[in-house]
């Protein structure tokens, strides 16, 4: 990869990130690319995210998935991060029926929390298990109304307090949105921010100059569950 | 057109029956189902005041429980009062007539019933008018919203013609073609998911026809077995229609059901290891007890009594199967990380069993009242002058 | 691939935007939309740095409506470059945990069996001043000890040092890395820091013996090693369990548990008799090379392979690896060292085999750190002289720093004198020192127990008093000061007022001294001055400190040997001492010797233990955050291993060791291919005892309940917990 040899990858996916976001926003196509080589299995993404978007007890945007190969001791382990693949054909999006949740032109699959029903049909609809349902519970309990959990996490820019059930996004369907909300300000996505391996990349990909389009365009990359049409937006570098 | 004594009883007769239901007059099963609906409306209105997080026991790993489970049960059952109906006149006209207002009374009830349950369910119930400002066309749950509503018109115009001796064939073959349209859109629902092996089947809209036809009949045997013991008709020949009906329609389940099974079992894709996982109790339970035995016990005796208990029978079987079928395509985790179990394992809440103990009890209740007010004699009187 | 993480391009990278740090300044505008327009307008950014573990990254909570909302790392921050670890970007889970501890506590009932009375502040320090006083006037101050683990011990020990008394002690030491420091301290005469000095992005050549990265999450040192990896550095690490990071490795050597040294030592022979080692470099720096060499000529890799289980051509493959990459290499010292009891020997080894590879001070192994530091709050009166009392470690020759392991034991047996008091701040003694047996019988003995913590863990029902400390995110503390190839200095100060009536220690050392007649020793009106002005003292923007939450002071020296700055060593010979005279006038080995250490009985797994990468022993244990995600640890079986036994994935067993300790709970069985079959691991501090800890009692099972024996080093007092064997029992 000696394109960006002795480049801040930090600072290159930056820029790129600024670049992008000149263009009109259906020019840009958002998507990310994890290095399975170099994630460790620290797990900070997965708490960054839970720490960046508020999320309530068994709702996480980003798990990482532990996988062990081999036998004794040629034992191999493979780490798989998980967050939504911001599917350009998603097989969420078309089951909604109140199309709370759809496909942005810049390719992020976003659920409009002033809209969904909460049905979870689109929880049963993706492949990936990456959709969660927000029942409305708190980590804290009878304590919550003082701590941040009834406070608004910025998610898709909006002003949404946990409140009660009635108050969005509780009742509604939620999962991982590229961070659109520091996206759109020019910041990186919190789990390519916080990730100790430096396994996570973000960017566009309709920009032919940009880090994540070198990356993904090597062939030593793979979709996950690609077979089902889905056309996933993450990509897996091996 | 007449509300009272067409639509709902006569006032007189309603106040006469209320009366008799005070003084303790309306018999055990009314009792037990206005108990029912006491603590079924207490349990939803807990859950609309509470919030799921403190009622409901599904989670991400089981986002479709027996909430679920219960307005699939009740609205294949309406479909099935629609089916049994349409058969009746076409196959059994003399036999089946004097029940035909019952049977699409139960069918409107039901489809309420259903949606009681449906209701609990939802999120966000206060947003359902996004179905009408901002509706998705690609969405099976949208059609099925949509060929809800026009069931629901046509089985309620169906009930009136019948109420007013106005009965009408085009009524009812549009009734029927709608049923069996919104009924297999609800079997797409599921049937479409691509991501769940279980589900995700051509054979599952059929699936769902062939069971409304199976459930709504024996909701529909039962009721007919009871009437015929009260009015003291010809159980024999009156019952006959619904003896075939259930042989037909648990023939048509156990052909589905097998090859569904078998099919699935045959699957090597990701989350097919659920058909193995629950090949057991789909084979021993799903085919054998809630199929074979019913099937059975018809050849065993066909007295109003045993039919009744038959179609009891099949009902609660039923009812089990439905969860299966609705809980079992959330077994294997479709993304297993930390302390995740390896197989789901998912209890309803008490406050989601009295749901259905609601949607029950709402469909008993009213049925009995109406049935005691004279609601169903009325076509039959109108029809004699 | 290149990969440089620099800190001040980073800073618009993390998104990180305090007053000071500017976000991206190259995003138009237009872009700073949302979040502060719709529902965050009054979103303050405020630096603190972590205390979820003591690698005390940098990081902005995010305050609204007076709370904090989220946290993200410190761009500015050496220790995590922008980034906070699994454990880190859990913070809220710490802050907000109901279970906190909320108000003083003094026990009315039975020490180990308390009856709790909630006590005003006043009441609780008025009572241990005055518990203090009479141990003063009746043993002398001496009789006091503090136990300490965290940044605000710093005021513990001041509060100590005024009232008298010199025995402040940390598990960190002999229950962690004391050993390690000792094997370095003697052979070079320097420790390898911490944050350790490992230039590990440099490196070309990796070995880690244990030092599990990644579970170990310490942040930089993990996106180091990634980075270097990243950059083609070749990797072994031996264990005989699949670590994470064993897993990225080119070389796995699953090694019979306790034989290392046996490998460390081979290695050597082999990479002498073979001359890969660094001539001119030993020639320069190094004395008693031809002792050493004689010493290790009896371990072959034919022998080592016999002792380690590791095939000798391997053995040979990965000397003759390191030779080639020298002096580029880094074998890491470890951390944890308290494995069997020849620890500080082994540490020697690893420090000889670095010596010989010439990779102290060279790029790629061990760098040398900047120096400097933040003198003490100016004026302060001197300490009391201290009593003459005999020296509670005299036992260990080498303990750098009072273990833990005397003061035990003067607490139970009153020699060489009485101790009578214990401060205990921020450690969970019951679960960290081995042989809770003993443990309680000295905390039986004394006159006075203090627990200073956030949580009911499980150290408190052993308290008479229990100071609630405010947690990390709202309290000013002592300053921390990192070595790296530069300074840094950071700043923790609130990010919100204290919930309940906690404290922090400033203020609470600061009352209590106060009572105890020691005012003199605390001038400073509140944290914030007592902070100020030391930095104004050390020349520091204290403005600046509290805007950007780090200061980093280049470093001009350089972290390198050169020809202009040849390398210091601290030994007597100034010298590298690979034959270590001070060890052999004190009666120890001068060089490292093999031992071989006592294998399973039949039927019995050795207990190996380490780190969950979201979890820091049982400090987070109770953090929802986490426990979310991991509530409970399991016990790593090998699978075929298991199989054998009948056992099944995720069944719970119990499990009891060699001395017929049955530990208290249960425990879910993983069957892997990652672990070897004579041995079991599992994440050390769960298995809590505590019933106020809600989420965190009773889940799992603790290694703590199992160590029921330990082998002191007797180098430096160090106690080895690795040497405990258990049996399985189905049908927990
Ligand atoms: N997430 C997280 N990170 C932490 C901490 C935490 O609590 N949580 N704690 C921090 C602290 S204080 C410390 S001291 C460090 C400790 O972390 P390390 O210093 O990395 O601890 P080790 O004991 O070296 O590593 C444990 C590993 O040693 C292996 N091991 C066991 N026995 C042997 C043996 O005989 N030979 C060899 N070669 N390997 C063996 C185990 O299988 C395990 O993989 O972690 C620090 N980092
Ligand atoms: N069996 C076994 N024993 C071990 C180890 C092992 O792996 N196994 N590891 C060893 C190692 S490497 C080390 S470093 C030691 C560490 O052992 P300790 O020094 O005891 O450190 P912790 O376990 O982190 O201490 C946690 C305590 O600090 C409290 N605490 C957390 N935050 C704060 C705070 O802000 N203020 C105050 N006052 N208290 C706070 C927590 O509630 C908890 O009670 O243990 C050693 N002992
Ligand atoms: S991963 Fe799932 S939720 Fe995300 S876009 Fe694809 S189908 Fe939708
Ligand atoms: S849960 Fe919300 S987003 Fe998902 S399908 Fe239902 S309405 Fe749409
Ligand atoms: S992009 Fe944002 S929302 Fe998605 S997983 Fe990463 S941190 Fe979470
Ligand atoms: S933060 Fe990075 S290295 Fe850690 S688990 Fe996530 S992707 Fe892997
Ligand atoms: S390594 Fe993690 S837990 Fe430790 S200080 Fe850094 S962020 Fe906090
Ligand atoms: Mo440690």
């Amino acid at each position: 990869m000696e394109q960006f040899d002795g480049k801040d990858i930090m600072e290159i996916m930056q820029s790129d990130l600024v670049r992008a976001l000149k263009k009109p926003r259906k020019e840009r196509r958002w998507a990310m690319a994890i290095d399975l080589k170099k994630c460790i299995g620290c797990h900070a993404c997965t708490t960054g995210c839970m720490s960046e978007n508020l999320t309530p007890p068994e709702i996480h945007y980003r798990p990482v998935k532990e996988e062990e190969i081999g036998e004794f001791p040629n034992t191999g382990m493979r780490f798989l991060p998980r967050p939504c693949m911001q599917c350009d054909s998603p097989t969420c999006t078309p089951v909604c029926p109140v199309t709370a949740t759809y496909k942005r032109d810049d390719g992020i699959v976003v659920i409009d929390y002033k809209k969904c029903i909460g049905c979870r049909y689109c929880i049963v609809a993706c492949p990936y298990g990456a959709r969660s349902a927000d029942a409305g519970h708190y980590y804290t309990g009878d304590f919550h109304e003082k701590t941040y959990e009834v406070e608004n996490s910025g998610e898709y820019g909006g002003n949404f307090k946990r409140k009660s059930h009635w108050h969005s996004p509780i009742g509604n369907a939620r999962k991982c949105h590229f961070c659109i909300h520091r996206v759109e300000k020019g910041e990186l996505t919190r789990c390519t921010t916080t990730c100790l391996g430096g396994a996570t990349f973000f960017g566009d990909i309709n920009d032919p100059q940009a880090l994540i389009t070198k990356l993904v365009s090597k062939p030593n990359v793979f979709k996950y569950k690609e077979e089902l049409g889905t056309k996933p937006m993450v990509f897996y570098l091996t | 057109m007449e509300l009272f004594g067409v639509l709902v009883p006569t006032k007189e007769k309603l106040i006469a029956t209320v009366t008799d239901i005070r003084k303790g007059k309306g018999g055990l099963p009314l009792y037990a189902s206005l108990l029912g609906m006491v603590v079924g409306f207490y349990a939803i209105a807990a859950i609309f005041i509470q919030g799921h997080a403190h009622t409901i026991n599904t989670n991400n790993l089981v986002p479709w429980g027996l909430q679920i489970t219960t307005y699939i049960y009740f609205v294949l059952i309406s479909t099935g009062c629609t089916f049994v109906n349409f058969f009746g006149y076409i196959f059994f006209p003399q036999q089946y007539k004097p029940f035909a207002s019952r049977v699409i009374f139960l069918g409107i009830m039901t489809a309420a019933a259903a949606f009681f349950s449906l209701a609990t369910e939802m999120g966000r119930i206060d947003r359902m008018y996004n179905f009408i400002l901002s509706p998705n066309p690609s969405s099976p749950m949208f059609w099925m919203g949509v060929w809800y509503t026009c069931y629901f018109i046509a089985i309620v115009m169906e009930y009136i013609n019948i109420q007013t001796n106005k009965h009408s064939n085009k009524v009812m073959w549009g009734a029927f073609f709608i049923a069996v349209i919104t009924h297999s859109t609800l079997g797409s629902l599921l049937g479409a998911v691509s991501s769940r092996a279980y589900f995700y089947s051509a054979l599952l809209p059929i699936y769902f026809l062939f069971i409304a036809f199976l459930t709504g009949g024996a909701l529909t045997a039962i009721v007919a077995a009871i009437t015929v013991r009260q009015q003291k008709m010809d159980a024999a020949y009156h019952l006959e229609p619904f003896v075939k009906f259930l042989r037909i329609g648990l023939g048509l389940a156990l052909l589905v059901g097998f090859w569904r099974t078998a099919i699935g079992l045959a699957g090597h894709v990701d989350g097919s290891e659920v058909f193995a996982l629950t090949a057991a109790n789909s084979i021993i339970f799903g085919l054998g007890v809630a199929l074979i035995v019913p099937f059975l016990m018809l050849r065993m005796s066909q007295s109003a009594g045993w039919l009744a208990f038959t179609g009891l029978f099949i009902m609660v079987t039923q009812l089990k199967t439905r969860n299966d079928l609705v809980v079992g395509g959330f077994k294997v985790p479709l993304f297993r990380v930390y302390d995740m179990p390896e197989v789901v394992h998912y209890t309803p809440s008490v406050y989601e069993i009295l749901v259905l103990v609601a949607s029950i009890s709402l469909v008993s209740v009213l049925y009995i009242v109406c049935e005691k007010a004279g609601l169903f004699e009325i076509a039959d009187s109108k029809g004699v002058h | 691939m290149t990969i440089k993480f620099s800190r001040r391009t980073f800073l618009k990278a993390a998104g990180a935007a305090t007053a000071g740090i500017t976000a991206a300044t190259t995003v138009p505008k237009k872009f700073l939309s949302w979040a502060e327009e719709e529902g965050q307008k009054d979103l303050k950014q405020i630096p603190t740095f972590c205390e979820l573990c003591f690698w005390n990254c940098g990081l902005i909570a995010k305050v609204e409506n007076k709370k904090v909302v989220k946290v993200d790392g410190n761009p500015l921050s050496l220790r995590g470059r922008g980034r906070l670890c699994g454990r880190g970007n859990a913070a809220l889970g710490a802050l907000y945990d109901p279970d906190r501890l909320k108000f003083p506590l003094i026990n009315i009932g039975k020490r180990g069996e308390p009856v709790w009375k909630r006590a005003t502040w006043d009441e609780a320090l008025d009572l241990i001043a005055q518990k203090m006083q009479g141990i003063k006037q009746k043993y002398g101050a001496e009789s006091m000890a503090l136990f300490s683990h965290g940044t605000g011990g710093a005021f513990w020990k001041h509060l100590l040092k005024a009232y008298g008394c010199s025995n402040y002690t940390a598990p960190s030491f002999a229950q962690c890395r004391g050993p390690r420091d000792m094997g370095f301290f003697l052979t070079y005469g320097a420790d390898v820091g911490s944050p350790e000095y490992y230039d590990f992005s440099k490196s070309k050549y990796i070995v880690l013996l244990g030092s599990h990265l990644g579970e170990n999450a310490h942040n930089s040192q993990v996106q180091d090693i990634m980075n270097g990896l990243a950059d083609g550095a070749k990797l072994t690490v031996v264990d005989p369990r699949l670590s994470n990071i064993a897993s990225k490795a080119d070389r796995w050597l699953p090694i019979k548990p306790a034989s290392d040294m046996a490998l460390l030592l081979a290695w050597i022979r082999i990479i002498i008799e073979e001359g890969l080692y660094d001539k001119e470099y030993i020639e320069k720096y190094a004395s008693g090379f031809d002792e050493l060499r004689a010493a290790v000529q009896q371990y072959t890799p034919q022998w080592a392979e016999s002792e380690t289980t590791i095939p000798s051509d391997t053995i040979v493959k990965v000397a003759r690896e390191m030779g080639r990459n020298a002096p580029h290499v880094c074998v890491g010292a470890g951390r944890y060292s308290v494995w069997y009891g020849d620890d500080t020997q082994r540490s020697r080894a690893i420090a000889i085999l670095n010596a010989l590879l010439g990779s102290w001070g060279r790029e790629g192994g061990y760098f040398f750190p900047a120096k400097g530091g933040v003198p003490e709050y100016p004026g302060l009166p001197p300490y009391p002289p201290h009593e003459d009392v005999p020296k509670l470690d005299a036992a260990y020759p080498f303990a750098a720093l009072q273990t833990t392991t005397s003061i035990k034991h003067a607490s139970i047996t009153g020699l060489p004198h009485p101790i009578k008091g214990w401060f205990i701040y921020g450690c969970n003694l019951m679960k960290t020192l081995p042989d809770k047996q003993e443990t309680i019988k000295a905390l039986q003995n004394l006159d006075l127990v203090v627990a200073i913590d956030v949580l009911p863990a499980d150290i408190i029902a052993w308290a008479d008093v229990v100071l609630p400390e405010c947690t990390y995110m709202e309290r000013y503390d002592n300053l921390n000061i990192g070595k790296f190839k530069d300074l840094e200095i950071s700043l923790r100060q609130p990010t919100v007022e204290p919930l309940w009536e906690s404290k922090p220690s400033w203020m609470i050392t600061k009352e209590l001294g106060n009572k105890l007649g020691l005012a003199a020793y605390f001038p400073w009106k509140d944290g914030e001055e007592y902070l100020a002005k030391r930095c104004e003292a050390g020349g520091i923007d204290f403005a600046e400190l509290k805007r950007n939450g780090v200061i980093v002071k280049t470093d001009k020296s350089a972290p390198y040997i050169t020809a202009e700055s040849p390398p210091e060593f601290g030994t007597p010979s100034g010298k590298i001492e690979l034959y270590s005279k001070q060890l052999e006038e004190k009666g120890f080995d001068p060089v490292p010797k093999y031992t071989k250490h006592p294998q399973p009985p039949a039927g019995h797994f050795r207990l190996l233990f380490g780190r969950a990468s979201l979890h820091t022993f049982s400090r987070t244990t109770n953090n929802f955050m986490l426990t979310d995600l991991q509530k409970e640890n399991a016990l790593w079986i090998n699978a075929k291993k298991g199989k054998e036994l009948g056992l099944k994935d995720g069944e719970y067993v119990s499990l009891v060791n060699q001395d017929g300790v049955m530990a208290p709970g249960r425990i879910k069985v993983k069957l892997t291919q990652r672990m070897r079959d004579d041995a079991v691991y599992m994440y050390h501090g769960f298995g809590v005892h505590s019933k106020g800890m809600t989420r965190a009692d009773n889940q799992g099972i603790a290694d703590d309940d199992l160590i029921s024996k330990y082998v002191i080093d007797p180098i430096m007092g160090g106690t080895a917990m690795r040497g405990n064997f258990v049996k399985i029992v189905k049908g927990a």
